[in-house]
């Protein structure tokens, strides 16, 4: 999984491009509630997938959370 | 259905205000979308002067000398030229009520869409490349039409266009256009990467029909590269489109995005995938094709970036898994593929195989498959645009003419629900809809608390 220094300023640098600026990132957060859209999320992903070999079976229940993009690296 | 008089049909060319002189090298990404023309069709209750439009057309497009260039084929190459050259500004007045029209019918569309340009003329270097279409109605209300090229734009870029021009309306400031045009890496070494692995992957998944497709796969490529060298002459044009429209509200939307959150977008094309294999068409195929739309912008370009940043790929699905996989198993499964398509290894064998691998033998290899094309647009912001005089109180999305397979536009309605536009180049897809609509609004049925937040999909 992974840890959230690696994985906020990826985030960071996504939502500054929506104006969003939140104080603080963690694991627990509802993507949605901290700025996020579907394209924004696609785009991190898509980021990742330069980055990581990702696990996509990791993602059962949907991307909800924060921590549902980081469970996508093994 | 009435006949619509027409009067006082008035053709200009605008020209932008400041003369430019600028080349933008069409980019790879440009150029696999091809040179299909786009209409969209937007209604407002009142509007500026035929004078004001062209005033504002002419300051507007000073920040975007692109649209009103040229395109020209150099070698293996193509460029917008741009001397300011112009856009086709058409104005007319219509003997009808804004009430009384249909936008959704092919009859009151084809009044409204702009004058089209036919792909195979677009780079004869004397093509506007934006045409845009005015009608003055009964009532003082407008229809704001434009057709354009989606080699040159797509619907964001068209969608920062009118933006500016409803700012330039509005004495605004305009926003900043990024013009220069990157190409996305590609090389010959992955061209014939792309080529074996595109082959392999017919004869492993398509199995009996990969030597059928194969071969059409073969003198499709031999007659892209003809082409490309001018030993041969433009494909056939296709015909007219029918059309049908599933709508749900926003309520329903809500419901959905309750029940499937950020990749929401995914299950409504593992949904509509659901509905196609229960077709006629698919029913005696063991595989479907799943052509989704993929939007690079943001990505791989800025997003004021002027030019196109969207391509096709494609999905070979085995029928039994779509029907037969949980919705959510499904819509996670496309999910994955889109995300692995967008890599920058896949889109460097991709674009090195699109050199020689253009959409028209992409389309004539898979069009005798059980294939659908999804283009969800929900995002655009088409629908929101101001000229000064209000929101748009209709807004239709013609499918484009020149498809070969089944055809899905998934937009935003301007009630904050979604539709899903049905076209089909043979007209005999009733059961696919019929299914679509009882599987869309079981799906989006309400549960408990519905009003959520209003984002696009």
């Amino acid at each position: 999984m992974l840890s959230i220094d690696i994985l906020a300023p990826i985030l960071r640098t996504e939502l500054a491009k929506r104006n969003c600026h939140p104080a603080t990132i963690s694991m627990d957060d509802d993507l949605a509630n901290i700025g996020f859209d579907s394209s924004s999320v696609l785009r991190v992903i898509s980021e990742l997938e330069d980055q990581f070999e990702l696990d996509y079976s990791a993602m059962t229940n949907g991307i909800w959370k924060v921590s549902d993009i980081a469970k996508l690296v093994p | 259905m009435n006949a619509i008089h027409t009067t006082g049909i008035q053709r200009q060319v605008i020209r932008p205000a400041t003369e430019v002189a600028q080349t933008f090298k069409l980019t790879n990404v440009d150029r696999a979308i091809s040179h299909m023309p786009v209409h969209n069709i937007l209604a407002y209750r009142s509007g500026p002067s035929v004078e004001q439009w062209a005033s504002a057309l002419s300051s507007v497009l000073v920040q975007h000398p692109d649209y009103a260039g040229r395109i020209r084929r150099r070698g293996l190459s193509e460029r917008i030229i741009c001397r300011g050259q112009g856009i086709l500004l058409e104005t007319q007045h219509l003997d009808i009520d804004l009430g009384d029209l249909d936008l959704q019918t092919p009859e009151h569309a084809s009044m409204l869409c702009a004058t089209e340009c036919q792909a195979s003329e677009v780079t004869n270097g004397d093509e506007p490349l934006i045409r845009i279409r005015i009608s003055f109605l009964r009532n003082g209300a407008q229809i704001f039409a434009t057709c354009t090229i989606h080699s040159l734009t797509d619907g964001s870029g068209l969608g920062l266009f009118l933006s500016n021009l409803g700012r330039q309306l509005g004495g605004q400031p305009l926003l900043p256009v990024e013009l220069v045009r990157p190409e996305l890496p590609s090389a010959l070494k992955d061209a014939r990467r792309g080529l074996a692995k595109q082959r392999s992957f017919l004869l492993e998944k398509i199995g009996p029909l990969a030597l059928d497709s194969l071969s059409r796969f073969k003198n499709s490529l031999i007659q892209a590269v003809r082409r490309r060298l001018h030993l041969e002459g433009p494909a056939t044009p296709f015909t007219t489109v029918p059309v049908r429209i599933i709508e749900i509200d926003h309520s329903q939307v809500a419901s959905l995005r309750q029940k499937h959150g950020l990749v929401l977008g995914h299950t409504l094309s593992a949904i509509v995938l659901k509905a196609f294999a229960q077709s006629h068409r698919a029913r005696n195929k063991k595989r479907l094709l799943y052509v989704p739309v993929l939007d690079v912008r943001n990505r791989y370009f800025q997003e004021n970036y002027s030019g196109n940043a969207v391509l096709m790929t494609v999905v070979i699905i085995p029928r039994d898994e779509i029907i037969e996989a949980p919705l959510q198993k499904l819509s996670l499964r496309l999910f994955a593929d889109n995300m692995k398509a967008m890599n920058k290894a896949s889109l460097l064998e991709y674009f090195s195989m699109t050199q020689f691998f253009g959409p028209s033998s992409f389309f004539g290899l898979i069009k005798q498959e059980a294939a659908i094309m999804i283009d969800n647009v929900s995002e655009l912001s088409l629908a929101r645009v101001d000229f000064g005089h209000g929101a748009p109180v209709m807004f239709f999305m013609p499918p484009p003419r020149d498809i070969v397979i089944p055809f899905m536009y998934i937009y935003q309605t301007l009630s904050q629900g979604l539709a899903f536009q049905i076209a089909d180049p043979n007209g005999d897809l009733q059961d696919f809809a019929d299914e679509l609509d009882r599987l869309i609004k079981a799906e989006s049925a309400h549960s408990q608390s519905t009003e959520t937040e209003k984002v696009a999909i």
